[in-house]
């Protein structure tokens, strides 16, 4: 046995402690609500009650107890322990502390649990009657998460990955030298913090992402509870608020993704469609359908199977990008993803898990043994076969049947259809194609799913398929080895910008519709004013942006018309009244992210176009990537730029780019100075961030896609002096090229004005007249001179600063025609250039006022539904 | 027919166009050989660079022609050209997925992902894409 020093092991029990007290905590609280249901009507049940409200208050002391630890642990820079050495270091400044607590898996789940537990700990107070039904899915849940921390070993397999493992026991470690000598700490600092993270954005993003996650929670363990107690629509009116609140919550985490993407990332916009931004976008989509079909439930009491399907697909689709984004699957494919923790079968058995409890909820005792027996024999036999995920899916399929044809006969007949001219009825259509939206987005995403899916038996049956019926789609389904789409961001766009289109247009059009039926005439006369306005906007403002294209002209009318709908809506018939006017401002800030996101990324333009001399053909006509050598002037775009060398601060080297414009008397003026940097890190590798000069209009978004990186030494020996010059034998007509510039000897000049060089009357001067062509296309002229005094000759040097190139004509060979040049350059010339790209993004800021008038206005609506129902439970 | 069944078959339609569009837009993880034998359509090939070979980038003439050896899973190299610039520590990637098609001998790349010691978080790996050819438009 190594006798370590230093290290402190207390605080990795006392973690992992915490870490089983959550665990047997939720489980407890699980089993003594179930019981408490059972027995609801004895008076037994008031025990269970106290029991599990016990058990519950120990899993949320304990989840705390668990994140005190852990800051403690990072604040001391204990790097005995795996996760503080993964995700911090000595250099690190404090206010990052936050970052890397939740930058690693284990401590994103924990972020994840601490919600749900401050969530459940309010829906405790507040539930009632659904207290023990809601508690125990919320418990099971818990309890599952919690298991993600426990990090116990049966053999090879683990279950779940404890953050409190130290780094000499981790298996990448254990066999390493270092870890055997006993006093290893003292040398041993963090692996830090990835300085991508070191930025504001990392400190608000994930709080908010997970606690929208954990909002989709509540309504789920609501939905869930009305099952099982068979009161299939008295959940929806405790579960309202909850739903918007989550809708708020997680729209605006969403969109702070993208906002931090655009500010700080080099992705070069706001959205990519990258499957972990994907994968929160779907669950958001069917949420915010479920909310408005559990309004339309309770406003008229229809489609009530819709209603609960969506707020159940919710929160499975919460589970299955959790499974996408952490599994490792999406290896190939995403550039965020966490790699995997080798967890896959954990989070699997979990989404299938949630996917099966309702069909247990929807059988009678009797069918649900017998359907007990036929599951746990499926998985047996799943796992013991080769024929695991065909029976897998069938099983799937098979609990969703259930869970439905349950429903269904537990509901009434519909016996009246749904009017055309009812809001409801359009409510429902739209909630339907933002399901089928959500459909094709996680379709798309899973390929790396269905190429698992696929591998071996059903990639042999399309294998044999295509051989009796050859096409490209049996083809590719036989290979099982489906890649991202050739050009990602086209194929989402195909689909997705249609359904916008129609849910833009639904959302104005329903404002103009009442509940049950809509008398034509009124209708007509209301909305053709709307109609009108929404048109003569699309024209102008179509016209001002220069947009043509069809499908985005289409949309940006759509987009107008929900604007002005709901604006219509606002003022004519709430008239402008603020508490009911939140889900009114909420669709108009739909409304234009919609129109900011089609005109900033229809209309978004490189401006950083390759002019250079040198064209490779028409192999490479790809031009968005401009030269800038330093101190050279070049167009583009509008305006003129400058790269004017670069500074460093801190980890960081910022180059200093000017903007000008010229102005009515054909002089330039200075705009602005952009300063795009690269943050450089020799352990992670150099990371370039953007720049962007924002304007009301318009937003220029410039990076450095190149520049050679060196370090400060570096920089010192070669700051001054020049190169060794290169001498060159040209004759009139020829050209040189240096290293920033192209040099043509135009021809001999013999009269050269001797005063200005202040050479006397007798000399004889000629020069060489020389054309200074910048790679950007600028042109300079020069003249070193020959002169001939009395039996001696000498030369009169050039300098051309703005190259940092010097010149000198050093002999004329009368014979052969020929000028003997001679070409010096600046030490610092070679590799002093960087290559940027600028994208300038029109009307962005339409995007953004949208987005934070959609997060006022549901914010808004959650405050008045809470409101109502506090009412209510007052007037009771 | 009543309007739920006409929602009902929309909805079935649309549902299998996305499918089909999903398989048919996709594009195929191969390698070298066989995106030889069919030259002009799109693949991704997977492979490692190979670090003694040059790489060549020389922005002064072409800041949007990188080019580099790439040999691929099976241990056939070919030459990449890459219309964009070089991404940043593209020699310290482990591995490399590159899409785009055979012209020739050579492999025209128009988007690289590359793997490179973590970079992110806790991951062995990290993994960064590098575009060339301009995100289509909404």
């Amino acid at each position: 046995m190594i006798d370590y020093q230093g290290e402190h092991l207390i605080w990795g029990q006392l973690g992992h402690l915490f870490t089983i007290l959550s665990f047997v905590g939720a489980l407890l609280s699980t089993i003594a609500y179930t019981l408490a249901h059972k027995d609801r009507l004895l008076p037994e049940a008031n025990q269970w009650k106290t029991i599990a409200r016990t058990g519950f208050l120990v899993h949320s002391a304990a989840v705390i107890g668990i994140i005190v630890v852990m800051f403690w642990m990072l604040f001391n820079h204990y790097f005995e322990f795996h996760y503080v050495w993964q995700h911090s270091n000595k250099e690190m400044p404090m206010q990052y502390i936050l970052s890397c607590f939740w930058e690693g898996q284990e401590g994103s789940f924990l972020l994840w649990t601490f919600w749900n537990m401050v969530l459940a700990n309010i829906l405790i107070r507040i539930a009632g009657a659904w207290e023990f039904t809601t508690m125990a899915i919320i418990s099971m849940v818990q309890m599952f998460l919690a298991s993600m921390l426990l990090g116990v070993y049966i053999g090879d397999a683990h279950i779940g990955s404890s953050p409190f493992l130290l780094l000499r026991d981790h298996p990448d470690f254990m066999h390493l030298p270092f870890v055997q000598s006993a006093n290893y700490l003292e040398s041993l600092d963090g692996r830090g913090l990835n300085p991508l993270l070191q930025n504001w954005w990392m400190t608000i993003h994930p709080p908010t992402l997970f606690l929208g996650f954990s909002s989709t929670l509540i309504p789920f363990a609501f939905a869930m509870a009305g099952l099982w107690k068979g009161e299939f629509r008295e959940w929806i009116k405790p579960a309202l608020p909850w739903t918007f609140f989550g809708v708020s919550i997680l729209g605006t985490g969403i969109l702070m993704g993208g906002a931090w993407a655009y500010e700080a990332l080099s992705f070069g916009g706001f959205w990519a469609w990258d499957p972990v931004e994907n994968a929160s976008l779907v669950p958001w989509l069917t949420f915010v359908a479920g909310g408005h079909i559990m309004l339309v439930n309770k406003n008229k009491g229809q489609s009530l199977l819709t209603a609960i399907f969506l707020i159940f697909a919710t929160f499975i689709l919460i589970l299955y990008s959790t499974f996408l984004t952490r599994s490792g699957i999406l290896g190939d494919s995403s550039v965020h993803a966490f790699t995997d923790l080798g967890m896959t079968g954990q989070l699997l058995i979990y989404l299938l898990f949630f996917i099966w409890l309702p069909s247990a909820f929807m059988l009678k005792s009797n069918q649900l043994t017998i359907w007990l027996a036929i599951s746990g024999s499926l998985v047996v036999i799943s796992l013991a076969t080769g024929f695991m995920k065909l029976l897998t899916g069938g099983f799937l399929i098979v609990s969703l049947i259930i869970m439905f044809r349950g429903i269904n006969k537990a509901l009434p007949k519909q016996t009246d259809e749904e009017s055309a001219t009812s809001r409801e009825f359009w409510m429902f259509v739209g909630a339907l194609v933002l399901l089928i939206s959500a459909f094709q987005i996680t379709f798309s995403t899973s390929t790396p799913v269905i190429n698992k899916f696929l591998a071996g038996n059903l990639a042999n049956m399309f294998a044999s398929l295509n051989e009796m019926m050859p096409n490209e789609l049996f083809k590719k389904l036989s290979e099982a080895k489906l890649a991202p789409q050739k050009d990602v961001i086209a194929h989402y766009n195909a689909w997705q910008v249609p359904f916008a289109l129609v849910i833009a247009t639904l959302m104005g059009f329903t404002q103009f519709l009442k509940y049950k039926k809509t008398s034509m005439g009124e209708f007509w006369k209301r909305i053709l004013l709307s109609v009108g306005v929404s048109l003569l906007l699309t024209g102008l403002l179509a016209y001002v942006v220069g947009l043509s294209d069809l499908m985005l002209l289409l949309l940006m009318f759509a987009s107008l018309f929900a604007v002005i709908g709901n604006a219509d809506y606002l003022f004519r018939v709430l008239k402008g009244k603020m508490p009911k006017a939140g889900p009114s401002i909420a669709h108009i800030g739909f409304g234009l992210v919609l129109l900011g996101a089609l005109i900033s990324t229809g209309k978004q333009e490189f401006i950083s176009k390759n002019t250079s001399a040198f064209d490779l053909g028409k192999d490479f006509p790809n031009k968005e990537n401009i030269l800038l050598a330093r101190n050279d002037t070049v167009k583009m775009g509008d305006y003129h730029v400058t790269y004017r060398g670069d500074s460093t601060a801190g980890i960081n080297i910022y180059y200093n780019i000017d903007y000008f414009k010229k102005n009515g008397q054909g002089r330039y003026s200075k705009e602005f100075t952009l300063h795009p940097f690269i943050q450089t890190n020799p352990r992670m590798g150099n990371v370039a961030e953007p720049a962007t000069k924002h304007f009301i209009h318009k937003d220029i978004f410039t990076h450095v896609t190149y520049a050679k990186v060196e370090t400060p030494e570096e920089k010192v020996k070669t700051k001054d002096g020049w190169q060794d010059p290169q001498d060159y034998q040209l004759k009139p007509g020829d050209t040189v090229f240096t290293s920033n510039a192209m040099v043509i000897l135009e021809g001999l000049e013999k009269n050269v004005d001797k005063a200005k060089y202040k050479l006397e009357e007798s000399d004889i001067a000629v020069g060489a007249k020389l054309k200074v062509m910048g790679l950007n296309g600028d042109i300079g002229s020069v003249m070193p001179l020959y002169v001939i005094r009395g039996f001696s000759t000498s030369s009169v040097d050039t300098v051309m600063a703005s190259k940092g190139l010097q010149f000198s004509l050093w002999k004329i060979d009368p014979e052969k025609e020929t000028f003997h040049i001679r070409i010096a350059e600046k030490t610092t010339n070679a590799g002093d250039f960087i290559i940027l790209k600028a994208i300038v993004f029109p009307a962005i800021n339409i995007l953004w006022i949208g987005c934070i008038l959609m997060g006022i206005g549901t914010g808004l609506a959650v405050w008045n539904r809470t409101r109502k129902s506090a009412k209510t439970i007052a007037a009771d | 027919m009543k309007k739920t069944h006409i929602i009902a078959i929309v909805l079935i339609a649309v549902a299998i166009g996305t499918i089909l569009s999903t398989f048919l837009d996709s594009s195929t993880y191969a390698s070298f050989t066989e995106a030889m034998e069919t030259p002009g359509k799109e693949f991704h090939v997977a492979g490692k660079l190979n670090k003694v070979k040059e790489l060549s980038y020389n922005p002064e003439q072409n800041a949007n022609l990188f080019s580099f050896y790439l040999v691929d899973n099976e241990g056939m190299e070919k030459k990449v050209l890459f219309n964009g610039s070089k991404p940043q520590d593209f020699e310290r990637s482990e591995s490399v997925v590159i899409t785009g098609k055979m012209k020739g001998e050579e492999f025209i790349a128009d988007k690289i992902l590359m793997k490179c010691p973590s970079k992110y978080n806790d991951g062995k790996e990290e993994l960064q894409e590098f575009k060339s050819a301009p995100s289509a438009s909404l």
